[in-house]
């Protein structure tokens, strides 16, 4: 089920991502209290869009404050504000 | 008339300022979504009228939750005619973000103030803002507000007249925000102060759920000790030593019998009032509502009140969202099951801030058959109270069975996924007494102007039933449900009759029929699951529509015949 919705994104270059994303570093790469910057988000337009309105967009700086057990939601600091991130949805969240 | 929008993100405060604006309370909270449907208002600016519209707070446009379409529709909805204006509320300590909307505002050509709302906390999270500069940049007034405690209103209404179009142009709508940030806004370094520090401990991998078990069980004694010192201090002294003696002068006066003493003032248990078994309008009518459920209501809402408006709802709900995806709905379909505890009809609403109509129906349906408002808590404590906590712990463990096991029987049946959560969580905040005052009183009284007289027409009906021997008959006709499936006596149907009307007037049906505790904890169960309320059901109607609403109770009825079959099997 997981990797039939993953092998459907597409990121806006046109690239596949599987699942694990191993080649790329995503915000669960982040330790809590770090400080990361975006480089990609990727995902349908509706998602991107709603990032984007949230403030998650290319070049932002983030902190990552916590992350939930079994597969939680992730929740960063963005300007001034949190945001809490599905576990799936912070998979598309790419940082430098 | 002349017009006022006033449009925002979510959690910016739209709805104090509406408040102020209008002198219209309305519930305000410290979490996205409080607002889901729009509130009019009017004002006078000098001698005119205007009418102000409170609308959901929305990101962007292109809407992500039926709240939000709400808003979206009411602001391209919106003309430019008779002095029509939109009012921009912005969270001043999210600036960057919050001016995304207003790019977009300033695209639909309509004349704009904007209110650079939370003033006072930008002072003290290190950040300053130049507002005059923002005025000149965008062309429109720029006015900073505090709406909680007034500070600022007054200059924003003076400046309604003076509306105007823009003169900002922009291609790249970013790009133009950064360097709008650039020029007006600057940020202090600071420390983190007690708020973050607790803030980041409540959604921590670790301390988390520890936290959240205190606040649930802190929460849960404070409600428990309001309702009971209420009852045994106020509300049973009044009933008891005030209002008895009233009603037995009357009870003497209309003869003590007869069909208007049954309806006023019910049957005389031992000579004297009961008045939970009596069953007339003037006693167990309004003990019921007014002894029984409002002092817990009260309690609660207390206490629901302040967990809104702390910001600590959003938090609890990123705590147990995992779990709740299993039951396909997100951590945030929290907030409508505990507003659902108070009383289905607004938890039912609440059910809007959810993004798909998927999550929607399965919150709806979970909510409306296995979480008890609290006309039903306190009838499960009315007709179990009595065997302590076994029997208890039975009725409101199968109801938690029944909300799980239905949420994973849901998502498993439903086409789709439910989407993620996705949302901000707001800074902790102490809560202003004032505004909780206010909000409390709102919520005590729509729970009496919706209680009390269901609860007198529920009794009267029951009555009526009664006399003209309906009961007896329709209890015949049902006899091998009520008796075959669920081993309730026939008798019992009475009460679920009623029960569409008003929950609660069920303890005084059911406690004359001398049921076993295996039998009135099976009652507990039916009687909550079967069907909301009248009130519920109407709302239900008309968010989920005619088609997913018959689904849903056909869900109902199935779910509490099989659970009231099982339950009498293994009692």
């Amino acid at each position: 089920m997981k990797n039939k919705l993953f092998s459907k994104i597409h990121n806006h270059h046109g690239f596949k991502h599987s699942n694990d994303n191993n080649d790329l570093k995503t915000i669960h790469n982040v330790k809590d209290g770090e400080v990361a910057k975006i480089k990609d988000v990727i995902g349908g337009k509706h998602f991107i869009s709603k990032a984007e309105s949230l403030g998650i967009r290319i070049g932002v700086q983030i902190t990552k404050i916590s992350s939930q057990m079994m597969h939680g939601p992730i929740t960063i600091k963005v300007g001034q504000s949190q945001i809490a991130i599905g576990h799936r949805m912070a998979n598309k969240i790419i940082i430098e | 008339m002349k017009k006022i929008l006033l449009v925002g993100n979510p959690n910016v405060g739209k709805s104090v300022v509406f408040s102020r604006l209008t002198g219209v309370h309305v519930v305000a909270s410290n979490y996205s979504g409080t607002t889901v449907e729009f509130t009019k208002g009017s004002m006078r600016i000098g001698l005119e009228r205007a009418e102000v519209l409170d609308i959901p707070g929305t990101y962007s446009l292109s809407p992500d939750s039926k709240a939000e379409q709400v808003a979206a529709e009411m602001i391209n909805n919106f003309k430019e005619e008779d002095g029509n204006i939109f009012v921009n509320v912005i969270d001043s300590t999210n600036l960057e973000r919050n001016l995304a909307l207003t790019m977009e505002l300033i695209k639909k050509e309509i004349p704009l103030v904007v209110c650079l709302n939370m003033w006072d906390e930008t002072k003290h999270t290190g950040i300053d803002i130049d507002a005059k500069k923002l005025e000149q940049i965008l062309g429109v007034p720029v006015v900073p507000t505090t709406g909680i405690t007034g500070e600022g209103i007054k200059h924003l209404v003076s400046h309604f007249d003076k509306a105007k179009l823009s003169i900002f142009k922009f291609e790249d709508k970013w790009k133009a925000i950064g360097e709008i940030i650039e020029t007006v806004q600057e940020l202090k370094h600071r420390h983190h102060t007690l708020g973050e520090r607790l803030g980041d401990a409540s959604i921590h991998r670790f301390w988390g759920i520890p936290i959240s078990l205190i606040v649930l069980f802190a929460s849960f004694s404070i409600i428990r000790f309001i309702g009971e010192t209420l009852i045994a201090y106020v509300l049973e002294p009044l009933f008891n030593k005030l209002w008895a003696p009233v009603i037995m002068k009357l009870s003497t006066l209309l003869g003590s019998d007869g069909v208007i003493h049954n309806v006023v003032i019910g049957k005389l248990v031992d000579g004297q009032i009961d008045f939970v078994e009596s069953l007339g309008l003037l006693t167990t009518g309004l003990f019921v509502p007014i002894a029984m459920v409002l002092p817990y209501i009260i309690g609660f809402y207390l206490v629901l009140s302040f967990l809104e408006d702390s910001g600590y709802l959003p938090r609890l709900g990123v705590l147990v969202d995992n779990m709740m995806h299993r039951l396909g709905i997100h951590g945030l379909a929290i907030v409508p099951m505990l507003l659902g505890l108070g009383c289905n009809v607004p938890g039912a609403m609440a059910a809007r801030i959810l993004e798909t109509k998927r999550e929607r129906f399965i919150a709806s349906t979970m909510m409306a058959i296995a979480v008890p408002c609290f006309a039903q808590l306190a009838m499960v404590f009315g007709l179990v109270g009595k065997h302590g906590a076994v029997a208890l712990s039975m009725v409101f463990g199968t109801l938690f069975i029944v909300w799980v096991l239905l949420g994973f029987f849901l998502n498993k049946v439903m086409k789709g996924e439910s989407p993620e959560i996705f949302v901000e969580i707001p800074p902790y905040r102490l809560p202003s007494f004032n505004v909780l005052m206010k909000k409390l009183w709102m919520r005590v009284l729509a729970f009496i102007k919706e209680a009390i007289p269901f609860m007198l027409l529920g009794v009267l009906f029951m009555n009526i039933l009664y006399a003209l021997h309906i009961i007896d008959f329709i209890g015949k006709l049902t006899e091998p449900i009520i008796t075959g499936i669920l081993g309730l006596p026939k008798e019992a149907v009475g009460a679920l009759i009623v029960g569409f009307l008003r929950k609660d007037v069920a303890i005084g049906m059911l406690s004359p029929l001398n049921m076993s505790m295996g039998q009135l904890v099976i009652a507990s169960v039916v009687l909550t699951m079967y069907f909301p309320c009248i009130a519920t059901f109407t709302v239900l109607l008309q968010e989920l529509g005619v088609k997913d609403m018959m689904k849903s109770s056909a869900i109902m009825v199935f779910a509490t015949l099989l659970v009231g079959g099982v339950m009498n099997i293994f009692i």
